[in-house]
């Protein structure tokens, strides 16, 4: 197992967001977080990237346990991850805020990471703006520089954070392609997205939670089946299932 | 590397060109450059630390202080040469700025400049405690007049020194920017969580900046020591550098090697005309800052690369030609 979740939970004071998830993930597997807004999905992959720390339970990867690594030492031994809000170092450029991750990430020095960047670039159709400042990039090319930056720090486990909100058709297929693109890589991929279709079209798991529970596990087809699932998701998000 | 090549070759000119003073300028030009030089040398030292690793520090007068201390212990006790005795200064400095910062980067924010500031007065009354050996708060003097040949060799070495250190500064911060602690410093400014994502120890770079912030502060401590006659502990641990620092970098450009020498330029000729309001100088000074600081937080750098597409100091990471030109966008 590539990553396993025991008894996860977190709670923000009394607050209890993350109630005792469990779910394993195999290396090259893709599986995708569903839940209505507030269900507690970001937080679940902020305590794995070790962004938050852990109210309860332990989070293991590649057989070691996570508790009390920092986030920097997660990203090392392979943990990328994207952020629903994209947090682009405002003040370099496209091509700096890559090299950051490949540098850093994956312990490059400038001229090795010269290469891993422009294909990261290319690979996420960012190279014609690789000279722009980040803070002038649109939100679209933002939550790209978040994936290619994620990328950069070569993981093996990507963590992705509703990287399709907000775009086409068109572009959504796009992005579908990308990612189809990076699982062939052999990473194993990790999806929160509201766009059903989009995430039932790509991954080959599904948990569902909400109110911090998971509802339901399982491939799509039987996740999005499932009572619990059917209850909650229809009756919250029936806008959104086109 | 064109860019590179052109700056190398701007700094060199003005070195030589500032460096030439020592043979014809007047000692009153000499020791107006040498307070230019000190305070932009501290200044650009401070621009990293709050600029970049977002160390809002107002404790610089710590280094400062022992600095001085360091200088005048290792010179007239110990009899070290007096270029010894400010690397000295540097080294005691960067030691003890270990502690204060395993101890302030447990501090937030405003925290932690308060921190700073407390470990700065601790260091102050440490050295005010010592009566007998360093003179308790009355100081102690300095007997200069044994370290130099002549008065006038005092005054052009200690200017020499200034130019060293200053444009020692500047090259450093503009090597370190282009290095890898640079980028992942540029990183923590802008965000320091996703710098942390990306897999940046935004611990250790910050603990790097912080000691090297020291090492560069004390020895300009030493320097301001080899220019009194006393050493006082309430003057040389005095906030009032750290407020300068601020003032300058605040009105020059934060987070830019421009916006602290622009500052110190502009700090001077405003400290010029404001001589005669006494301490009011002081009050105007920092209503400039605040308002400089609300109005354009980005300084006076940050007004003019508004307007011109200027870089004196190239710190952004190309793409090489070769690159481009295989990727057909030559
Ligand atoms: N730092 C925090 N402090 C307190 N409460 C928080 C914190 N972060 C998240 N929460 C709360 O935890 C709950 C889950 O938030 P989270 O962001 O994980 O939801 P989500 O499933 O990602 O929602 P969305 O689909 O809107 O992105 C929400 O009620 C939110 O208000
Ligand atoms: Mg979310």
């Amino acid at each position: 197992m590539l990553l396993q979740l025991d008894n996860v939970s977190k709670s923000f004071g009394a607050l209890q967001v993350i109630n005792q998830v469990s779910f394993d993930l195999e290396e090259g597997v893709a599986l995708g977080i569903m839940g209505p807004n507030g269900a507690g999905k970001t937080t679940l992959l902020n305590l794995i990237a070790g962004d938050l720390p852990l109210s309860g339970g332990s989070i293991r990867f590649d057989g070691a346990d996570l508790n009390g690594v920092s986030a920097e030492q997660r990203c090392l031994s392979g943990i990328g991850r994207t952020s629903q809000i994209p947090r682009p170092f405002t003040g370099m450029t496209t091509y700096e805020n890559v090299l950051v991750g490949a540098m850093y990430g994956s312990n490059l020095s400038e001229k090795e990471a010269e290469e891993t960047c422009v294909n990261v670039l290319e690979q996420t159709g960012l190279l014609p703006r690789w000279n722009v400042e980040a803070g002038q990039l649109r939100l679209l090319e933002r939550k790209r520089l978040e994936l290619a930056r994620a990328l950069a720090t070569k993981p093996r486990l990507l963590l992705l954070d509703e990287i399709a909100g907000g775009l086409t058709d068109h572009e959504v297929q796009e992005l579908l392609e990308l990612i189809r693109d990076i699982r062939a890589q052999g990473i194993t991929i990790i999806w929160i997205e509201h766009i059903v279709h989009a995430l039932v079209s790509v991954v080959d798991r599904i948990v569902a939670i909400d109110f911090g529970n998971k509802l339901a596990e399982g491939t799509p087809e039987e996740v999005i089946n499932s009572d619990a699932f059917k209850q909650v998701y229809f009756g919250v998000e029936s806008v959104k299932l086109d | 590397m064109n860019r590179d090549r052109r700056l190398i070759l701007i700094l060199s000119i003005a070195f030589i060109f500032f460096a030439s003073f020592a043979f014809w300028a007047g000692r009153g030009t000499m020791n107006t450059l040498t307070e230019f030089f000190y305070l932009l040398a501290i200044a650009q030292l401070w621009n990293l630390l709050a600029g970049y690793a977002g160390l809002v520090s107002v404790g610089q007068q710590a280094w400062i202080g022992l600095g001085a201390y360091a200088l005048l212990v290792s010179t007239d006790d110990i009899g070290l040469p007096v270029y010894a005795g400010i690397v000295v200064a540097g080294l005691v400095a960067g030691v003890l700025a270990i502690p204060t910062a395993l101890l302030g980067f447990r501090l937030r924010g405003g925290y932690f400049a308060i921190g700073t500031w407390v470990m700065a007065e601790v260091f102050r009354l440490s050295v005010t405690a010592s009566s007998d050996w360093l003179g308790g708060g009355l100081g102690r003097s300095i007997i200069v007049n044994n370290l130099f040949s002549s008065p006038s060799a005092r005054i052009t070495s200690i200017y020499i020194v200034a130019i060293v250190l200053a444009f020692g500064t500047v090259a450093l911060t503009q090597y370190l920017m282009r290095s890898k602690v640079g980028l992942g410093l540029t990183a923590i400014r802008d965000n320091e969580d996703a710098a942390a994502s990306l897999g940046i120890n935004t611990y250790r770079v910050k603990m790097i900046i912080f000691i090297l912030c020291a090492v560069g502060t004390g020895m300009v401590g030493a320097l301001i020591a080899l220019n009194q006659i006393n050493i006082i502990p309430k003057s040389m641990f005095s906030v009032n550098w750290t407020a300068f620092m601020v003032f300058i970098v605040v009105i020059g450009g934060i987070g830019t090697i421009e916006g602290p020498i622009i500052g110190t330029i502009i700090f001077f000729l405003i400290r010029e005309y404001l001589s005669d309001f006494g301490e009011w100088s002081f009050i105007i000074l920092g209503v400039i800052a605040v308002g400089m600081m609300l109005i354009a937080p980005q300084g006076v750098w940050g007004l003019i690369k508004e307007r011109v597409d200027v870089e004196i100091f190239p710190v952004r990471r190309l793409i090489s030609a070769e690159r481009l030109k295989s990727l057909g966008r030559g």
